[in-house]
């Protein structure tokens, strides 16, 4: 009974192991390699293409939708149609065939785009690998005035040759990967061989190679699998759909990773800093790209503090208000029935609602909602008592000064920040308002990048990196890489041999 | 990878930013009420005094060869000696990060916040403290950085005092209506104190001897700003009115007006707190430093926790403003005698062991 037992529980443990091999690694097929158990690893699926050819004896299988048309009829079918039977080991000899004896990458072949041929001879895959996708189109989120307007799509192919067009050196590395468990989406990772710092390049791969999640779906989904702080609400790796991004970057000895089915590539090592750059100041004249930048900073404190030093100055400071002012802003408020807090609280969560509204909707619909919010809202809301005209300003303007933000991600870590400072605000005031400044700066000092510090050239001091930080210097001046990529080869116009 | 090294200009900001606090806040009028007309001037003469006391500190550093001072008292000295030592100087360092906190939160308290219990407010700078050290040294002298560029941003603000300023306001007397020189030169050494701590940063600075110039600049750049600050209040209020005043600086500010906002100096109080931050953190950070030589197998982060928990219980017995600055005179003093007497005790210590290892 007892040794029974023991066997069993000796069996279960022996089985263990076998399971998870099976799940996560190549597909496991049973039995030798053949037609018949090729197709039985794919049954159910049908969407998959099996084609005869008596006269050669030979099987196509293939899934029609993986594959381009043209090349696979050029490639694959024309020439076996028009075949003799003695002539088929010579177009065999072709590289194009490739001759595989283990089922697994059989199986694996076709669902990466490849025709598998079966013969007597043996069994062939051919890649005519080419999906509809969507065309080169201009980019919706990171739209620029002058300079390409090309932007990636979600074809790794296509986003791989926009850059080696860009990129027209052999210095250009290209790693793959692939990543999820079950969906094994491709990823490359690039970098400029000698530009690059090989402990990025290294420190990337492994975190890629690493990542253990049945699927990802999209650059941004990996960034959240490779990150230095998971838990952190600032983004730690820049994510654009622009190529002249991610090639300007790879100039700078940073790493870009691209996956397949996204549009927009990762880069890192990144800094806080790099969120508040946009590929308009180096196309416009630098004093243009210098006013641009430092607007940009002035927007991020703007919206970062406009509300919540409302809130502290109405609930514990109107002192600081000057006296002209005073009258104004105290007849606003005397009709409003709620705290500060609760009053911008309630304004800034309309203003999200609005917000996300607007984003999920259609754009015609989005309009509408512009007026009901911009107006109805707005006007009503002051008119009914509801909030005061002063704090409908603060808001407003902090919302614009949001949307200066070109990056959408970082846009969306400073909302949240801006809720708990309103909220420290009209706990505490000043007192609470530079409590939760405290906390960011402390939170953003231990950040880092790909291992490398988030908050530089800030902290660590590099001053030599401030020319193309808090402005745009004029081009003369960039003749050195940034300190963070830590460069074998920090000049810009010279490579060591 | 090899750990970071503390950049020599953040060990600069770490100095500047420990030195200088609340004191800022007095200054004018305790250099008023001890030297009289024009008693800024003693300021010159104080950082010449600390400035010696920092190359002893550099003597340390390379007569050590960068050792670590842990390492060269316990080569010398026998545990049964060195564990009250370290005890005591945890406590100490415990003690004057906690009143830093409780100095600053009295009045912050008293000016701002009359009705708020002082312990709420201590209870979140606290939490900020903690927070601030637990991320490492090379971490908070990162975010040092960020701190001290916000406060050295207020340097500007002084152009707005130049149109009150006046120079008759100053006299042609020299330290004329002074009290007691010898309280007041206690007293302004004490402002200066905070560089002693970079004794104990000797293992996470460059290996080379360049940053010890920095710990100059540092003390430097709080000179400056001390100057800056009396220099201004002499010009602006003159002595008299300075020994009146409670905090000069905030009676200055408070003459600033702006289009859209005025009287900010409540804005400018709360902004001290990371200096604040700052201080009472490198206080409770060298306090862990020395006490985990004794406790080598605790977590240094619990020790922190622990050690900010102990002081904070300590930290209860005063309750008004008066009773903490009297707890912290003798606190500097003796603080005072450590920043002397500890590298004096520890060239002796590297004297002897050279002296041992020659005849060895």
């Amino acid at each position: 009974m007892f040794s029974r037992l023991l066997k069993s529980i000796l069996t279960i443990a022996n089985q263990k192991p076998q399971q998870q091999t099976s799940h996560t690694s190549e597909p496991q097929t049973a039995g030798p390699l053949s037609l018949k158990n090729v197709l039985d690893e794919f049954r159910e699926c049908s969407d998959l293409t099996h084609r005869t050819y008596p006269v050669l004896q030979a099987d196509i299988v293939y899934f029609e939708h993986l594959l381009d048309n043209h090349k696979f009829t050029y490639n694959v079918v024309k020439p076996l149609e028009n075949i003799r039977r003695e002539e088929l080991g010579a177009l065999l000899q072709q590289s194009l065939f490739q001759r595989e004896e283990d089922p697994s990458k059989v199986v694996r072949g076709i669902l990466n785009g490849s025709a598998a041929l079966f013969l007597p001879q043996g069994v062939y895959l051919v890649s005519a690998y080419g999906p509809q996708m969507r065309s080169i189109e201009s980019s919706q989120t990171e739209s620029t005035i002058v300079g390409p307007h090309d932007a990636f799509n979600e074809s790794l192919d296509t986003n791989l040759s926009i850059i080696r067009r860009r990129v027209r050196s052999n210095r250009l590395k290209v790693k793959q990967f692939e990543v999820g468990e079950i969906f094994k989406t491709r990823v490359s990772l690039l970098y400029i061989s000698e530009i690059a710092n090989m402990d990025f390049v290294n420190r990337m791969s492994d975190r890629i190679q690493n990542i253990e999640y049945s699927a990802v779906f999209d650059g941004s989904m990996l960034i959240q699998l490779v990150e230095d702080f998971p838990s952190t609400i600032f983004p730690l790796f820049l994510t654009s759909e622009r190529p002249d991004v991610a090639v300007s970057k790879l100039n700078e000895g940073r790493v870009v990773v691209i996956m397949d089915q996204s549009p927009s590539v990762i880069i890192g090592p990144t800094t806080v800093f790099e969120f508040f750059t946009s590929p308009d100041d180096y196309y416009s004249r630098w004093a243009v790209g210098t006013f641009l930048r430092i607007l940009r900073y002035v927007a991020f404190v703007l919206t970062l503090t406009l509300t919540s030093m409302y809130v502290a100055i109405t609930t514990y400071h109107y002192e600081m208000i000057p006296q002209n002012m005073l009258a104004s802003m105290t007849e606003s408020r005397s009709r409003v029935p709620f705290p500060p807090v609760l009053e911008a609280l309630l304004m800034e969560t309309t203003l999200e609602l609005l917000r996300e509204a607007g984003a999920r909707l259609p754009s015609k619909i989005g309009q509408t909602i512009g007026i009901v919010g911009g107006i109805v809202i707005g006007t009503a809301a002051v008119e009914a008592g509801f909030t005061s005209n002063i704090l409908i300003i603060a808001v407003a303007m902090s919302a614009i000064a949001s949307f200066v933000i070109p990056s959408y991600t970082m846009s969306g870590s400073i909302r949240i920040i801006r809720f708990a400072l309103i909220i420290l605000s009209g706990m505490l005031g000043n007192f609470g308002f530079m409590f939760g400044i405290g906390l960011v700066i402390i939170h953003l000092s231990k950040l880092t990048s790909l291992g490398a510090p988030y908050t530089i050239p800030l902290a660590p001091i590099k001053t030599a990196d401030w020319k193309d930080t808090f402005i745009r210097g004029p081009f003369w001046m960039f003749s050195k890489r940034p300190k963070q990529s830590r460069t074998p080869n920090p000049t810009t116009n010279k490579m060591k041999k | 990878m090899e750990r970071e090294k503390l950049n020599r200009f953040h060990i600069a900001l770490l100095v500047f930013n420990t030195q200088s606090g609340i004191v800022l806040f007095t200054l004018p009028r305790i250099t008023a009420r001890y030297f009289g007309t024009n008693g800024w001037l003693v300021l010159i003469p104080v950082f010449l005094l600390v400035t010696l006391n920092i190359m002893l500190i550099s003597a340390v550093y390379r007569m050590g060869r960068g050792k670590s001072v842990f390492d060269i008292l316990s080569a010398s000295l026998p545990r049964f000696i060195l564990t009250p030592l370290y005890v005591f100087l945890w406590a100490l360092f415990s003690m004057i990060g906690c009143l830093v906190v409780k100095q600053y939160v009295l009045i912050y308290q008293m000016l701002i916040f009359p009705t708020t219990s002082d312990a709420v407010l201590k209870i979140f700078v606290d939490v900020l403290v903690f927070l601030y050290i637990i991320k490492g040294i090379y971490n908070m002298s990162k975010a040092n950085v960020i701190f001290s560029l916000l406060l050295l941003l207020q340097i500007p603000l002084s152009l707005f005092f130049l149109q009150e300023f006046d120079l008759v306001r100053l006299t042609p007397f020299l330290f004329k209506e002074g009290t007691d020189m010898k309280e007041g030169l206690l007293q302004l050494y004490g402002a200066y104190l905070g560089y002693e701590l970079t004794l104990f940063l000797f293992p996470y600075a460059e290996n080379n001897k360049r940053w010890l110039k920095y710990i100059h600049l540092g003390n430097g750049i709080t000179m400056f700003i001390y100057l800056l600050v009396t220099f201004l209040s002499y010009g602006f209020f003159s002595h008299r009115a300075l020994i009146h005043s409670s905090f000069p600086m905030l009676d200055m500010y408070a003459y600033l007006r702006f289009p859209f906002i005025e009287r900010i100096q409540n804005f400018l109080f709360s902004l001290f707190l990371f200096s604040i931050l700052h201080t009472a953190g490198m206080y409770y950070w060298s306090g862990q430093a020395v006490i985990s030589q004794i406790f080598r197998r605790i977590p240094w982060k619990v020790i922190v926790f622990f050690s900010m928990a102990a002081s904070i219980l300590v930290g209860l017995i005063p309750k008004t403003l008066i009773q903490v600055e009297s707890w912290f005179r003798y606190f500097t003093m003796v603080q005072l005698g450590f920043s002397l007497g500890f590298p004096l005790l520890l060239i002796l210590l590297l004297l002897l062991q050279r002296r041992f290892k020659k005849h060895a």
